[in-house]
């Protein structure tokens, strides 16, 4: 019953604030609109059970949104902060392709031959969800990850001819 | 005893006092200072921020309009006075205090005023007022200000929300473009030469013009007089500016008290030793000389010698910095450096005006 | 879905927290005024009234508003960050009683910690001003420099003790505390606490220099909320270092409440220490180092744990 109460007022506001990032008219407000459907998506996993994977999510989406919102407001030339603007634009071709998701996820819903469940969810989920993405793979995965961050931090420092504030010949000196 | 007297008689125990320095009248504003730390009080960094209005000296209209400007961003209760000489501090702060504990007539004063707040003075658009917006954050938004003012004739169809003009593009020194806004610094800042505008052309956190002028006080009024460049407790003065910048609030409390030692009758002997304390502590912060920018941590070092051979009677001849000379060293530095390095400028203001150099 | 030993109370019991925490943070904020007025030549008896005559001040203050602010965001900036330090401590446990025993409740301080970098930025963007605005860009800035260290330094008690539960990770500490083996990562932490609750030496967001940065704007209420979260995170960053790196309650003679209560104190006191000792370091100089220095070496300790607990079996 909680629960029900819970996961419904959630969705609620996932799906209230994802249609707000598009009736908002500023960029800081359409991003952070975003992260609370997120952080709404994210809590309900918590529901599930996927503890980790519903906290993360929050984390992540939190952290990436707060990031974005620079982005967005460097790029949108036109005076993002105060100039109300549309955020919605190529609006035939947005809606159809949508419209066209939408249908065919909630098809899916519908329409595949859900499978009964066999056995119990493991004990510890998060140890599961770990097996079942990385399984034997482990070693490999860590790796790769830290040699790809690796390869975009270094090539960021090569395209970089100077930093921002480092032209101060006298304040690299007395670093 | 109420509750609201109650709320009060706590609210006015550590009251937060904007202290605005005019030209001419430094020994009174150091004056204040020591009433302020004496009383358990603050000096407050913002309007915002801000109990009170203390006005050190009698200003000249260009920075009474500045400060007309500030005393309307005071959120209130709120309480101003003006104070001419160092005896009369206490005196000012004492009815400051009076004023603010007076429940009735800071609701009329609240009631007076408009709720909406309102648009500052367009920066640079009138020599004749174009200081007058100061410290008013509300008007400056790097996004939204001042239309890059070098273009001359803006497009009255340029949409202008809240009045506000749109933000002109530049490109920006890591070669990406970035919006161009004016943002002047001053007159009313802590820790900043007194009556200095810095007319500021700033792309993002990075300052790319300046111009910089004084705002003389009142030619007719007679000034109470500025600590002596080179004297021990001026030098100690630069270097709690210098300290407070760098966000270190106890050294700096250390280099204000010192100063207030030395401008007091006393025992030199104690602020040698305390002088001596101090130097110690700065030159063994590790922290401070790899944040401080550029050569600053040298320069703080050296005031702090100045100082001290000052006190054993032998000071350093001091080359005042004229006006011209400020913008080269503040161009291309990001907000927080341009800050220290005004402070750590040997620049005075009252002597600026009293040659007329700072009317430009 | 219980991860622990821990006992979970009733929500009932959450009032009690926030006031707890709130306590906390004042005591911390009492200390701290102390220890100024001691630096200003006076009694400390003066600066530890500073909250109670801070507060009285600005709760008789009006709020200021600016020119086109964004009050909506910037309500949620500033309010927010109390909220976060309760959401905080409600995986903290006091003694052997917690009011949320999450399996995962490490990462879910991770996660309030990373809404503080939102917090911050919204509450430089609401006011609508050049200096509240570039102090909001400078936390961000600053918490790429803090939080990859940070995270790294909360997984090393989660691989020493084989849970992400804070419950497992206090029990996995009897004998011997965490901070004695893993120092660095320790640390560590008790930087990221100082930079997400903006104190120095990572205070550059509401630096002096920047006129109070994300502060410079905001008045009132306004104003107390955003400076009563900057001590509750403080406080609650120190509960959490307390339970995940200091034995939580485990302690002789005096009950587990009140060891978890006194070890907190005392850490919350030793940042204050700390961070009136420093200058504000500013963010260009922070990002080198976090990526060049601080990572590298938490990374190690990581390392040296994941090989101490693989050693043990």
């Amino acid at each position: 019953m909680v629960d029900d109460i819970v996961f419904w007022g959630l969705a609620v506001v996932a799906v209230a604030s994802g249609i707000a990032v598009f009736r908002v008219d500023s960029m800081a407000r359409a991003t952070y609109a975003l992260a609370v459907s997120f952080v709404a998506v994210g809590l309900a996993l918590l529901l599930f059970g996927l503890d980790y994977l519903g906290v993360v999510v929050v984390l992540m989406m939190v952290m990436e949104m707060a990031i974005m919102a620079i982005y967005m407001i460097m790029f949108m030339g036109m005076n993002p902060a105060l100039m109300p603007m549309s955020m919605v634009h190529g609006k035939r071709t947005s809606l159809a392709v949508a419209g066209l998701t939408f249908a065919v996820l909630a098809a899916g819903i519908l329409l595949v031959d859900w499978p009964e469940r066999r056995g119990a969810p493991a004990a510890d989920l998060t140890l599961a969800v770990g097996r079942a993405v990385m399984g034997g793979k482990m070693l490999v995965m860590m790796t790769v990850s830290a040699v790809l961050f690796a390869t975009i931090v270094s090539a960021l420092v090569l395209a970089l001819p100077r930093g921002r504030y480092d032209d101060d010949p006298a304040d690299e000196a007395a670093s | 005893m109420g509750l609201r007297e109650r709320l009060t008689t706590a609210a006015v125990r550590r009251v937060a006092v904007l202290v605005v320095e005019v030209p001419g009248w430094g020994r009174t504003r150091c004056a204040a200072e020591e009433q302020l730390r004496r009383r358990g009080w603050r000096p407050a960094l913002t309007p915002a921020d801000a109990d009170a209005l203390l006005v050190c000296g009698v200003p000249g209209a260009r920075l009474a309009a500045a400060v007309d400007l500030v005393w309307d961003q005071l959120p209130g209760p709120r309480a101003r006075a003006e104070v001419l000489d160092p005896a009369g501090t206490a005196a000012a702060l004492d009815r400051v205090v009076a004023e603010l504990s007076d429940d009735a007539a800071q609701r009329a004063d609240a009631a007076s005023r408009p709720g909406e707040p309102a648009m500052g003075i367009e920066a640079g658009a009138d020599p004749a007022q174009d200081d007058a917006e100061d410290m008013d954050h509300g008007d400056d938004d790097p996004e939204d200000d001042s239309e890059d003012m070098d273009d001359g004739d803006m497009d009255m169809d340029m949409p202008m929300p809240a009045g506000i003009p749109l933000a002109g593009g530049g490109d920006a020194r890591d070669g990406l473009e970035m919006d161009v806004l004016h943002v002047p610094l001053g007159p009313v800042l802590p820790a900043w030469p007194a009556g200095l505008v810095l007319h500021c052309t700033v792309q993002g956190d990075v300052v790319q013009e300046t111009r910089a002028e004084v705002l003389p006080p009142d030619p007719a009024a007679e000034p109470d007089g500025d600590l002596v460049p080179g004297s021990p407790a001026d030098r100690c003065d630069r270097a709690a500016g210098i300290l407070a910048l760098a966000g270190w609030a106890d050294a700096a409390a250390a280099a204000a008290r010192l100063r207030d030692d030395l401008l007091s009758p006393g025992n030199p002997g104690a602020c040698r030793s305390a002088l001596e304390r101090l130097t110690r502590r700065v030159r063994r912060s590790r922290t401070l000389r790899w944040t401080l920018p550029g050569q600053l941590h040298g320069r703080l070092l050296a005031l702090l010698d100045e100082a001290a051979a000052a006190l054993t009677g032998t000071p350093t001849p001091i080359a005042l910095l004229p006006l011209d000379d400020l913008a080269p060293l503040v161009t291309g530095q990001e907000l927080g450096a341009v800050r220290l390095r005004v402070a750590a400028a040997e620049l005075a203001p009252g002597t600026l005006v009293r040659s007329g150099a700072g009317l430009s | 879905m219980t991860g622990s030993s821990l006992t979970q109370v009733s929500a009932a019991w959450v009032p009690l927290a926030a006031v707890l925490l709130l306590a906390v943070a004042a005591a911390g904020a009492a200390f701290d005024g102390a220890v100024a007025a001691r630096a200003e030549g006076r009694p400390w008896q003066h600066g530890a009234g500073v909250p109670v005559a801070e507060t009285a001040r600005l709760l008789r203050q009006r709020r200021r508003r600016t020119v086109a602010a964004d009050r909506p965001l910037e309500l949620v900036g500033t309010g927010g960050l109390v909220v976060v330090a309760l959401l905080m401590v409600v995986v903290v446990p006091l003694g052997r009683w917690t009011l949320g025993d999450l399996p995962v409740g490490i990462v879910w301080f991770n996660a309030m910690d990373v809404v503080v970098w939102a917090l911050v930025w919204l509450a430089g963007w609401g006011p609508n001003s050049a200096h509240a605005l570039v102090g909001g860009y400078r936390f961000l800035a600053q918490a790429l420099a803090y939080e990859l260290p940070l995270m790294f330094a909360i997984t090393a008690p989660a691989v020493a003790a084989g849970s992400l539960a804070v419950g497992d990770v206090v029990a996995a500490q009897e004998g011997l505390w965490f901070a004695v083996w893993m120092p660095v990562a320790f640390l560590v932490f008790c930087g990221a606490v100082l930079a997400f609750s903006v104190r120095a030496p990572f205070s550059a967001p509401a630096g002096t220099d920047l006129a109070g940065g994300v502060l410079a704007d905001s008045s009132g209420i306004d104003r107390w909320l955003l400076l009563a979260g900057r001590w509750a995170l403080m406080a609650a960053g120190s509960a959490f270092a307390v339970a995940v790196f200091l034995g939580g309650g485990h302690g002789p003679l005096l009950p587990a409440w009140l060891w978890s209560l006194v070890k907190t104190a005392a850490l919350l006191a030793a940042l204050v220490w700390v961070r009136r000792r420093l200058p504000t370091v500013r963010p260009d100089r922070l990002l080198p180092f976090g990526w060049v220095v601080v990572l590298p070496l938490v990374l190690l300790q990581l390392l040296v744990v994941a090989v101490v607990v693989v050693g043990r079996g």
